[in-house]
């Protein structure tokens, strides 16, 4: 049984305070949507929840199955089953993209067994073929020269491959075209499943219309000021983020 | 009984033409009347003078059943069927039997000793035409004193060799000098690729003072791959000289990881319309090791490119210096050259010196040089960490892709292969700082 709370977390970069307070439960297999303006905290809080250590946490915590992240080096949060796609993936030169993944279910296997290369192919090309992505860029260093919607599909591609009991996606759409996107939202949606959850932040309601959440969060100043069903996205849209912030 | 280097070189043997015991001994005159470098040279800036104190060393000696076999199946190669030679201590050790169609086709692939008798005429048409350019004068001139081996590769018109040849230079005993001496050509149209090795066979102090020569005809592709691991108590003096005439291409690629002292010194010299080079060095140097290389692009030729690329992944107290000239004469019009030197710092004690240079009396021509110093990147090693790879294994990844981007510009896998497994070999020996 696997589980995810944000509980009263406060967290602040080069002093200036950005999440105050933020409270949030996803209960396994559900969906829950982040929304909210630019500079309410959105990637501050995937970043926390990841470990950057640019963000310091003043206060609360955040607990998955029930064990404090924030006591866990970043690699560690990974394998306890966090998985955060990211806004801007990184680039790593002359690191191919199947080392990489290599190196990453290497880590998750116990000391002294190694990864059966054959099934490991397999699996990715299997994966790749999903997400309509070349086989070549298996070969290609991670990332590097990679368009806005190849690096989008290559996070989505990590995460069927690692297979996360919770999964993060910061603002997985933008960058992407209506194509891409739709080929995003599907390797999403067939990862979505009664015993993995996610947290969907986004901007826009438009990535909702593909990845149907269960809850809708408004994010504004560090805090959830509004949470209601999948309805509240398109009032969002409709009405603007100034509507709920008049209201509070 | 070995000489010191104080002592006049002894003669070569009988058979090799005057013209070479006579530029042996108009070295040997040059060596003593050079003073050595100073702290003034501009060459030397930065370098670490104090290093060139060789009153203990010796010119080598012969080595008595030197188990080569062995020293070959533990050393990263090819491991094919390639034509190969092996030296210890300058001596011919082993050389494979040359393909006969490639020896009826003209092929000449021979220990300098050979060639000086069999092809003598042809042999110093090429022969050690460069004089120094970046301060090595001194050093230049020992080696082509003292001399005694080293190989020809001269490749016809028109051949184009499939495989790699491949040169094992082993430095056996304590204060032992080596000059191994490279001779490469390709005539017009040929195409080859060298693949050389130098390093010790114990871990004794000695030195390594080599050269090598590189001269593309028109219209031929020459890849040069050297690789040095000496032992961390050696010395690596190393001068190449690339010649590239019209429509041709030279690729000079190095690989330092051994020694405690080296100092590199590469010249491109292009000479015709289309002439291309490449430069490319990896260097990794851990612990106090020292790498000082000196690299120049003399673009003399309008219509002529060069790219140079070197990577240094610095660990511990370690130190290189990187100086770099890209020179644009004058009429060499429509040149394009590139310099880069990028070092990866991957402790807070180690240092890593970039002097890029440019000098153009040109129009129309497009320059550019840069260098970086940078540990590995916050956001680098937070996304591989983010996937649950551990912080020592996700440097030893980025590292390792920094590398491997100058590696990927041999565009030869069988190359790239070697070099990568020499590179994981000394990653593993590093192991996780």
């Amino acid at each position: 049984m696997s589980s995810l709370e944000i509980i009263n977390l406060n967290a602040s970069i080069n002093g200036a305070e950005i999440l105050k307070g933020l409270n949030l439960n996803v209960p396994q297999g559900e969906v829950h949507a982040i929304m909210g303006p630019n500079g309410s905290g959105k990637s501050t809080l995937a970043k926390v929840m990841a470990g950057h250590e640019d963000y310091e946490v003043t206060g609360g915590d955040v607990l998955l199955n029930g064990k404090s992240l924030l006591e866990m080096e970043v690699d560690e949060r990974s394998r306890e089953g966090l998985f955060l796609a990211f806004q801007y993936p990184a680039e790593i030169p002359g690191v191919s993209n199947a080392n990489f993944l290599r190196a990453a279910r290497q880590a998750r296997l116990p000391e002294g067994e190694e990864i059966d290369a054959v099934a490991f192919y397999k699996e990715i090309y299997d994966k790749m073929d999903q997400l309509g992505m070349d086989r070549k860029f298996t070969g290609r260093s991670v990332n590097e020269g990679f368009s806005g919607g190849e690096k989008k599909r290559n996070e989505v591609l990590q995460m069927m491959m690692l297979e996360p009991s919770y999964a993060v996606l910061d603002e997985t759409d933008s960058g992407l075209d209506i194509d891409a996107l739709k080929i995003v939202a599907d390797g999403v949606n067939a990862m979505r499943s009664d015993n993995r959850g996610f947290l969907v932040i986004t901007h826009y309601q438009r990535l909702l219309d593909y990845i149907v959440p269960d809850y809708v969060h408004v994010l504004n100043d560090g805090q959830i000021i509004r949470s209601g069903s999948k309805d509240l996205a398109l009032e969002l849209e409709e009405k603007g983020y100034d509507w709920l912030k008049e209201e509070d | 009984m070995s000489l010191a280097l104080s002592d006049s070189p002894s003669p070569v043997g009988e058979n090799s033409p005057k013209w070479y015991s006579d530029s042996r001994k108009l070295a040997w005159q040059k060596f003593l009347e050079t003073p050595w470098p100073s702290r003034k040279d501009e060459d030397w800036r930065f370098a670490n003078l104090k290093k060139l104190s060789y009153e203990n060393v010796c010119d080598s000696e012969q080595i008595d059943n030197f188990d080569y076999n062995q020293y070959v199946s533990n050393s990263v190669s090819l491991k094919g069927d390639n034509e190969s030679m092996i030296f210890n201590n300058d001596r011919l050790q082993y050389q494979s039997n040359l393909d006969d169609e490639l020896l009826d086709k003209g092929l000449i692939f021979k220990p300098l000793s050979l060639a000086l008798v069999e092809n003598a005429d042809l042999l110093k048409s090429y022969f050690m035409k460069e004089g120094p350019k970046l301060g090595s004068e001194k050093l230049l001139n020992l080696h082509k004193a003292r001399q005694i081996n080293g190989y020809f590769i001269y490749v016809p018109e028109g051949l184009s060799l499939k495989h790699p040849l491949e040169i094992f230079h082993w430095l056996s005993g304590e204060n032992n000098v080596i000059f191994p001496y490279s001779l490469i050509v390709t005539g017009a149209g040929s195409s080859v690729k060298v693949a050389e090795y130098t390093a010790s066979s114990d871990d004794e102090f000695g030195l390594a003072c080599g050269v090598s020569d590189l001269i593309a005809e028109e219209g031929s592709e020459l890849t040069y791959v050297r690789t040095q691991n000496l032992s961390e108590k050696a010395h690596s003096v190393h001068i190449s000289n690339v010649s590239a005439h019209a429509n041709s291409t030279i690729k000079n690629f190095s690989l330092n990881l051994g020694c405690e002292w080296l100092r590199q010194e590469s010249v491109c010299r292009l000479l015709g319309d289309e002439a291309h080079s490449e430069m490319i060095s990896v260097n990794v140097p851990e612990n106090n090791q020292e790498f000082d290389m000196r690299t120049m692009q003399l673009h003399e030729h309008s219509n002529t490119s060069s790219d140079l690329l070197y990577k240094n992944a610095l660990y511990d107290k370690s130190k290189t210096t990187f100086a770099g000239m890209i020179k644009v004469e004058d009429g060499a019009h429509f040149t394009d050259a590139y310099q880069t030197c990028r070092n990866l710092l991957m402790s807070d004690e180690c240092e890593a010196n970039s002097m890029p240079g440019l000098e153009i009396k040109a129009d129309q021509v497009k320059c550019s040089h840069g260098s970086t110093s940078n540990p590995v990147a916050e956001e680098e090693l937070f996304y591989l960490m983010s996937r649950g790879i551990e912080e020592s294994i996700s440097k030893q990844l980025v590292t390792f892709g920094f590398v491997k981007d100058a590696v990927d510009r041999l565009n030869h896998p069988q190359l790239e292969e070697v070099v990568l497994g020499k590179l994981e070999r000394r990653f593993k020996k590093i192991g996780v700082r």
